[in-house]
């Protein structure tokens, strides 16, 4: 009754896609911004996705992924410079969607980007955790 | 921060992962805390390897990039292993006869019900009511549950958590998502077609905020309780509703909550009440479903009326839908469902979990007032003995 378990299913949700993207974004960063395997998109685009969704305005069924909580954290990361970061995560998602298999070249401001999406997926895996600890 | 105090900092959740690592008993003594011991360990040791690495990150000593990635490291390890201390040790720590009793009990469940993901561990360590743990694939209820067999049915409703989290992970489950995937097309029609109209008189206007939310809710965890109330029907059969009755009988205070600040919370009693009432009914269970709507009615009396727009989050005809899309899909996964009396299940032909449930319920209903917790007890006897052959004879 106290909403432990959708708490708990969401941060775990959360915590895997998050662990993913990571791993993912590592392995682009140490080839210096060269997408090269089709798993490693499908991880970006797992956070990137929902995400997005949220940033055009979209209504989705999310089981963990909070696209609002995310965009909030990105938006003060960010400031005034938001809606520069903004066009770069929605260019980044076409990008990848656009070249699916893998074969892409990130720059250093794409990939600056991605480490912030992170830090917001953390922080929603850091609110969820410690909603679960004071309830 | 220093990249000194962050090696230190690092260097001390190594140590409390290596001394979590030694709580952990030897020996279990039940496979499903086998499972977990081994889990908990794995996580562990994990834990360490990614943070030795941070920590060698840092060996350059400046705070600079090296030292963002190493933060990220720590945080996540430091929320895996608190979440590993708080619900996966304390099981281990504790497994007295009742734990163990609760293990063969919720293994039962899972073995019956043929549910397409490992078995979790059950815990009596909850201070919450019942609550599941994904990342130790735990399931905690309160300390006494194991002398009492009138809640019991909730394990099927945590069972249910964990088949919606596994639900896209498997051919098996497919059903199973399209049947989600029609619910939300319920929702997602019941709520264009009302905000639309609320577009279109102006006088609206001010209730549209409130009846998005309202969406949104049932877009995340309205969904899920209600998937997983309805998969304990299936499972339990009448047991899991009139647990719930019960439940909600001693502790809602507010029988039609609808908390528009709430960020994550259950659907209100009484709407779960009814999608049970719709749940019963497409099962075939409906002289059951007759008695909880005469018990729910009265009792019901006992509230005031529904705040203001409650009509909106939980109408009827959508929890209908809902049930009616998301219930016959656990058949059609291959997931073996309540079919009536104790021996319903085949395979041993010996006493189910669900039955001897449902008996229990059986018998508080003719005899609640003379003798009922003395049958109680007998039942546990007997539902112990049959989890216990169970587990031996795999």
């Amino acid at each position: 009754m106290s909403g432990m378990s959708v708490l708990s299913t969401k941060l775990h949700r959360s915590t895997e896609l998050l662990d993913s993207y990571l791993s993912a974004l590592e392995s682009i960063e140490s080839r210096g911004g060269s997408v090269a395997r089709p798993d490693e998109t499908a991880s970006l685009l797992a956070v990137l996705a929902p995400l997005n969704r949220h940033l055009r305005g979209q209504t989705y069924f999310s089981l963990g992924i909070n696209g609002e909580e995310m965009s909030r954290f990105l938006h003060l990361r960010h400031r005034e410079g938001w809606p520069g970061a903004r066009d770069g995560i929605l260019s980044i998602e076409s990008r990848l969607k656009d070249d699916a298999n893998g074969r892409l070249d990130l720059s250093g401001e794409d990939l600056s980007i991605l480490g912030d999406v992170s830090d917001a997926l953390d922080n929603v895996c850091a609110s969820l955790f410690s909603e679960m600890r004071r309830r | 921060m220093s990249a000194r105090y962050m090696k230190c900092i690092i260097q001390e959740q190594i140590d409390r992962a290596k001394s979590l690592k030694a709580e952990i008993p030897a020996s279990q003594r039940h496979a499903a805390l086998e499972h977990l011991a081994a889990m908990c360990r794995d996580a562990l040791e994990k834990q360490v390897r990614l943070l030795e690495r941070a920590g060698a990150l840092l060996d350059g000593g400046g705070m600079d990039g090296a030292a963002t990635k190493a933060m990220r490291v720590l945080k996540r390890c430091t929320r895996v292993i608190t979440a590993v201390e708080g619900y996966g040790i304390p099981p281990l720590r504790c497994q007295s006869e009742q734990v163990v009793f609760l293990n063969d009990i919720l293994s039962a469940m899972h073995r019956e019900a043929g549910l397409p993901f490992p078995c979790p561990a059950a815990s009596c360590t909850s201070g919450e009511y019942y609550f599941v743990h994904l990342a130790t694939n735990t399931v905690h209820a309160p300390l006494s549950e194991a002398a009492f067999l009138l809640h019991m049915p909730d394990f099927y409703h945590e069972l249910g958590h964990l088949l919606f989290h596994h639900a896209d992970r498997g051919a098996e489950c497919r059903p199973i998502l399209d049947g989600m995937g029609g619910a939300l097309g319920a929702i997602n029609g019941w709520y264009s077609q009302l905000t639309d109209g609320m577009e279109r008189e102006s006088d609206l206007l001010p209730a549209r905020d409130g009846v998005r939310w309202m969406w949104s809710r049932w877009k995340s965890e309205w969904m899920q309780e209600a998937f997983c109330d309805l998969f304990a029907l299936f499972a339990a059969g009448p047991a899991y509703a009139y647990s719930n009755l019960h439940l909600v009988s001693k502790t809602d205070t507010d029988i039609y909550k609808l908390n528009l600040l709430a960020r994550r919370d259950h659907p209100s009693g009484e709407a779960r009440m009814r999608l049970l009432d719709a749940g019963m009914r497409l099962l075939g269970h409906d002289l059951e479903a007759d008695r909880i709507r005469a018990e729910w009615g009265a009792m019901a009396q006992l509230y005031g009326g529904p705040p203001p727009g409650y009509g909106n989050a939980f109408p009827s005809e959508l929890l209908q839908e809902v049930a009616a899309a998301v219930l016959p899909t656990f058949g059609r996964a291959g997931l073996r469902g309540y079919s009536g009396g104790g021996r319903e299940r085949g395979g041993s032909g010996g006493d189910t979990a669900a039955g001897l449930l449902n008996e229990a319920w059986r018998g508080f209903w003719r005899d609640a007032d003379c003798g009922f917790r003395d049958a109680e007890k007998e039942l546990i006897s007997r539902l112990a003995a049959a989890a216990r052959r169970r587990c031996a004879a795999r």
